[in-house]
C-alpha cells in the first residue's frame, strides 16, 4: 500500500542536510531522508520553518568571524 | 564605411525629428499641372501615378507630426523648408523656445499655420536656378541637432526629408559633406520621395546613414506610409525591419563641371574628382607633375566604353 | 511597469470603458515600450492582419522581443485575436485617429491672466511635491511623525504598515521593500490601493484613472481652472494634494497646478520638460545620487536628509553623521537585519546603484563588484534550504506501479522529484487528489 506524506520538500547541500537531520532530533520534527541533497519535512508548518531558519542562522553565526563589527 | 558607435543600447525612444520639407514652388507647380493633365486624359490610373497636391500633402504631414509628438512626452520636432535659393526654419522660429508660451497656440497649430502661409515668405527675386537649396537645409538641420544635443544629451536625433524636386548636381559636394558628418554622428537620414524619379543624393544619404528610403506607390495614402515607416525611433530600428535599398547609385560628380562621371581623374591628396586632365588640382592646389597621354578621340566620360583607360591617378606630387 | 500590471488585471468591460476616453488612449500609447508603439502604429490604419504576417516586422534575432511585446499588447486588450487575424481594439483605434486630427490638444483651460506673483514657480511646485512625498515616506519609517489620515489608511490596507500587539503602527517587510523602490513605483502602489477605496465609495475607479491620465498632459507651471472639472474630480483634488501630485492653495482657490510628479507619472521617469535650460540644470543637480560605496565596505552618503539616512540605516551600520555627510559600514550584521526584515539583496544593490553619486558612476563603478557579490553571498547564506509544499509517496507495491505514476505525474505537470532506487515520488501539493485517484484506479 502506498504511503502518503504531506509536508514540505527540502533541497539543500549535503552538509546542511546532515545538520538538519541533527536539528530534527533536537527540536522534534520528522524528516524523511530521500537522498544526499533532499529531505522531506512531515507536516511542515510556519513555526517549524522558523525554527529551522533560526538554527541555520545560529550555525552560520558560529562560523563567522568579522573585524568590522567593532566600533573604533 | 566609418560608423562611429552610438549609445543606442538603452531602451527609450526620446527623439528629435528634424523634417526638411521641399517647398520648391516650381516642383509643386509642376505637380498641379501633372494632376490636371491626368484628370483630362482618360487613361486608367496606374498604381505609380497617384499624385497629391501641396495642401493634401500638408494634411498628411500634420497627422504625422501630431503622432510623433504624441508618442513621447519629450519628443521634439523642427521643421525646415527647403526653398529656391534658401532654407529657413518654420519651427522653431529663431527666437522661440521649444515649449509654447502661455498665450500661444499648440505646436501643431503653429507649424500648420506656417506651412499654409509659405507663399507669403517666399520672395520673388530673379531666380536663375529652379532647384531647392537642399544642402543649406541639411546644414541647418545638422547645426540645430548639434545645439539640441548639447542641451539634452540623451535625445536621439534623426532627419526626415520629403523630396519632390530633382537633384541639383551643383550641390553634390556640400550635400556629401553633410551626409558624412551625419554619418559620423550616427544621425539617420530618412527619405520619402514624392516625385516620379528617384534621387541619387538621397539614396546615397539614406544608405550611408542607415536611414529609410521610401517612394510611396499610392501618394493619396501618404499618411499611412509615414506613420508605419518613418516614426521608427533609433532604438527600434535595430530590432525591426526597415525598408532599405538593394542597390545604390554611387556615381560621383566631377568638381569642375558638376557632371556625373563614371570614370575620371582623382587627386591623390584631397581626393577631388575631375572629368578632364589639368596640371594642378583646383581644390588643394597640388601641382601634378605626371604627364598623362590622353587620346584625342575620347568619348564622353559619362558613358563607360571598352576603349577607355581605367581611372588615372595623378600619383606623382611635388613636395 | 506597475501601471501595465494594474491595467492587465482589469476586466474587458473596465478596459473598454477606460479606452473610451481620448486622453487615456494617448497616455497608454506613450507609456508602451518603443517596440510596442511601433507595432500599434503599423496596425493603426488597417483593419486586421494575419498574425503570421507580423513576423516579418521584426528581424530574426529579436524574436523574443517580438513575442514579449505582443503578449503585453494582448494582456492590455489593445489587440484582439480573431482566429488567425489580429486587430487593434476598435475603440482605441478610433480614439487615436480622432486625436491625430486634433491640433489644439487642450485638456483643461488654463488661465492666462493670472499674475506671476500669485502663481507658484516651478521650483516651488517641485519643493512642495518633494516635501509632501517625504511626509508620506516618514509615515512609513517613523510612526511618530504627524499623520495624514488618508495616507495612513492606505498604508495599512496595502500591508505596508500594520498594527502590532500594542496597537502601535509598525512597518512590515512589504513596507521595507516599498521604501527602497523608486518614487513612481511607490506612488502607483499607493494609488492602486486608493483606486480601490474610491471604487467602494463612489464606484468610479475608471473615472479616477481617466482623470489621472488627463492630468499627465498638463503643462508644468501653469494653473488650470477648477471650475472645468466634474464634481467627482473636484473632490479628488484634495486627496491628490496629499500625495503631492497637485498643488492647490486652498480648497476654494479657482486654480490648481500640476506638479512634476503627476506629469511624469505615466512614463515612470522624471521628465526634463524643456521649459528653461537653467531650471533643468538646477533640477538635475538636486536629483543626483549621493552614495559612494568603497571596496572596503565603507559607505559615504552626501546628504542631510533624515529620510535618506534612515533609509540607509535599514541595511548599513551608520557610524558618523556630519552636517552634509553620513558615514557607515556595510556589515554582515546590518545586511542580515535587512534580510530578516524581508528586503532582498537585489533590492539593496539596485537602491545603491540608483542613488549612486555621479562621480562614482562616471568612474565606472557605482557599486563595487566585491560588495555586490558579498551581499548576494550573505543572502544565499540564509537561503541555503529550498522549501516547496509537496506530497511524498513511497512504498509502491511494484516497480511498474511506480513508473506509471511518475509518468502520469509528469503529464499533469505536478512532478517535482523522484528517487528510483527507493521508489519515492514527490509531487506538488495540489496534485494529491488526482494522483491518489490514479493509483487507486489502476493499482488499488
Amino acid at each position: 500500500m502506498v504511503h502518503v506524506f504531506k509536508g514540505l520538500f527540502l533541497e539543500c547541500d549535503p552538509p546542511t542536510k546532515q545538520f538538519l537531520l541533527f536539528v530534527s532530533k533536537q527540536e522534534h520534527f520528522e524528516l524523511i531522508d530521500i537522498d544526499e541533497t533532499h529531505l522531506f519535512l512531515q507536516g511542515g508548518n510556519e513555526s517549524t520553518i522558523a525554527t529551522i531558519q533560526r538554527c541555520i542562522d545560529e550555525l552560520q553565526n558560529r562560523n563567522t568571524y568579522s573585524v568590522f563589527d567593532q566600533d573604533k | 564605411m566609418v560608423i562611429i558607435e552610438s549609445t543606442d543600447e538603452e531602451e527609450y525612444d526620446t527623439s528629435l525629428l528634424v523634417i526638411i520639407v521641399d517647398t520648391n514652388i516650381y516642383s509643386w507647380g509642376n505637380r498641379i499641372l501633372q494632376m490636371s493633365n491626368k484628370t483630362e486624359s482618360t487613361s486608367s490610373t496606374k498604381l505609380g501615378s497617384s499624385l497629391i497636391g501641396f495642401n493634401t500633402f500638408v494634411e498628411h504631414l500634420m497627422v504625422f507630426i501630431n503622432l510623433h509628438l504624441m508618442l513621447n512626452q519629450e519628443n521634439q520636432i523642427a521643421v525646415i523648408s527647403s526653398q529656391i535659393g534658401e532654407a529657413r526654419f518654420l519651427f522653431p522660429e529663431p527666437h522661440q523656445s521649444q515649449s509654447t508660451k502661455s498665450e500661444q497656440k499648440s505646436i501643431q497649430n503653429i507649424i500648420l499655420g506656417k506651412l499654409l502661409h509659405l507663399d507669403t515668405t517666399i520672395k520673388e527675386t530673379n531666380q536663375e536656378s529652379t532647384s531647392s537649396n537642399f544642402s543649406a537645409a541639411l546644414s541647418l538641420s545638422l547645426c540645430y541637432i548639434n545645439r539640441i544635443k548639447k542641451e539634452v544629451p540623451i535625445i536621439r536625433p534623426r532627419i526626415f526629408v520629403l523630396n519632390i524636386s530633382p537633384d541639383a548636381s551643383s550641390q553634390y559636394i556640400s550635400v556629401m559633406n553633410c551626409i558624412f558628418s551625419a554619418q559620423k554622428q550616427s544621425i539617420p537620414l530618412d527619405t520619402c520621395i514624392l516625385s516620379q524619379q528617384d534621387s541619387t543624393f538621397l539614396q546615397q544619404a539614406s544608405h550611408l546613414t542607415n536611414g529609410i528610403y521610401l517612394k510611396p506607390q499610392r501618394q493619396e495614402n501618404l499618411s499611412q506610409y509615414l506613420i508605419s515607416t518613418f516614426l521608427m525611433d533609433t532604438y527600434s530600428r535595430k530590432l525591426l525591419q526597415c525598408p532599405t535599398l538593394k542597390s545604390v547609385d554611387y556615381r560621383a560628380t566631377c568638381f569642375c563641371h558638376k557632371r556625373i562621371v563614371d570614370i575620371g581623374f582623382v587627386c591623390s591628396v584631397c581626393l577631388s574628382i575631375f572629368c578632364s586632365y589639368s596640371s594642378s588640382c583646383s581644390t588643394c592646389g597640388t601641382k601634378f607633375s605626371l604627364k598623362i597621354e590622353i587620346p584625342k578621340s575620347r568619348k564622353s566620360l559619362s558613358q563607360p566604353s571598352s576603349q577607355e583607360q581605367p581611372t588615372n591617378n595623378k600619383d606623382k606630387v611635388e613636395y | 511597469m506597475k501601471i501595465f500590471q494594474y491595467l492587465s488585471s482589469l476586466n474587458q468591460e473596465d478596459l473598454d470603458q477606460l479606452y473610451k476616453d481620448n486622453w487615456t488612449c494617448q497616455a497608454i500609447l506613450r507609456s508602451l515600450p518603443p517596440i510596442g508603439k511601433q507595432f500599434i502604429l503599423k496596425l493603426l490604419m488597417i483593419d486586421s492582419i494575419e498574425f503570421e504576417q507580423t513576423k516579418i516586422w521584426t528581424q530574426e534575432i529579436s524574436n523574443q522581443v517580438h513575442r514579449e511585446t505582443f503578449k503585453k499588447l494582448f494582456d492590455l486588450k489593445l489587440l484582439t485575436k480573431n482566429k488567425t487575424c489580429i486587430q487593434l481594439n476598435s475603440i482605441f483605434q478610433h480614439n487615436i485617429k480622432q486625436s491625430l486630427m486634433d491640433m489644439e490638444h487642450r485638456v483643461f483651460s488654463s488661465d492666462t491672466t493670472v499674475k506671476e506673483l500669485k502663481a507658484p514657480t516651478i521650483d516651488e511646485l517641485d519643493q512642495f511635491s518633494k516635501t509632501q512625498w517625504e511626509k508620506v515616506l516618514y509615515l512609513l519609517s517613523d510612526e511618530k511623525s504627524d499623520s495624514i489620515p488618508l495616507i495612513s489608511e492606505l498604508l495599512q490596507s496595502s500591508n505596508l504598515t500594520s498594527r502590532d500587539g500594542n496597537g502601535q503602527l509598525a512597518i512590515t517587510s512589504e513596507g521595507f521593500k516599498f521604501l527602497l523602490k523608486d518614487i513612481y513605483t511607490q506612488i502607483w502602489t499607493l494609488l492602486i490601493v486608493y483606486l480601490d477605496t474610491i471604487e467602494k465609495k463612489y464606484k468610479s475607479r475608471i473615472e479616477l484613472l481617466c482623470f489621472l491620465f488627463k492630468l499627465s498632459f498638463l503643462q508644468l507651471g501653469r494653473g488650470y481652472l477648477v471650475s472645468e472639472l466634474t464634481q467627482l474630480q473636484k473632490t479628488l483634488l484634495t486627496d491628490l494634494k496629499q500625495f503631492g501630485l497637485i498643488y492647490i492653495k486652498s480648497n476654494d482657490n479657482p486654480y490648481f497646478y500640476p506638479t512634476r510628479l503627476i506629469i511624469s507619472l505615466t512614463t515612470g521617469k522624471t521628465l526634463s520638460l524643456m521649459q528653461d535650460i537653467k531650471t533643468e540644470q538646477a533640477l538635475s543637480q538636486k536629483e543626483q545620487g549621493y552614495i559612494i560605496l568603497e571596496t572596503n565596505y565603507r559607505l559615504y552618503a552626501y546628504t542631510s536628509s533624515s529620510l535618506q539616512i534612515s533609509l540607509l540605516s535599514l541595511f548599513v551600520k551608520m557610524l558618523y553623521r556630519l552636517p552634509n555627510l553620513a558615514v557607515g559600514i556595510v556589515t554582515r550584521e546590518s545586511i542580515r537585519m535587512a534580510l530578516i526584515h524581508g528586503i532582498t539583496a537585489d533590492q539593496i544593490i539596485d537602491f545603491i546603484r540608483h542613488n549612486a553619486h555621479p562621480n562614482a558612476t562616471l568612474a565606472g563603478t557605482p557599486i563595487p563588484d566585491v560588495v555586490a557579490e558579498q551581499v548576494k553571498l550573505w543572502e544565499a547564506e540564509r537561503n541555503c534550504v529550498d522549501y516547496s509544499k509537496a506530497v511524498l509517496y513511497n512504498s509502491f507495491p511494484t516497480l511498474d506501479c511506480f513508473n506509471a505514476t511518475v509518468k502520469y505525474a509528469k503529464e499533469l505537470n505536478l512532478f517535482i522529484y523522484s528517487n528510483d532506487s527507493k521508489k519515492i515520488l514527490v509531487i506538488d501539493e495540489s496534485g494529491n487528489e488526482p494522483i491518489r485517484n490514479y493509483i487507486r484506479k489502476n493499482f488499488g
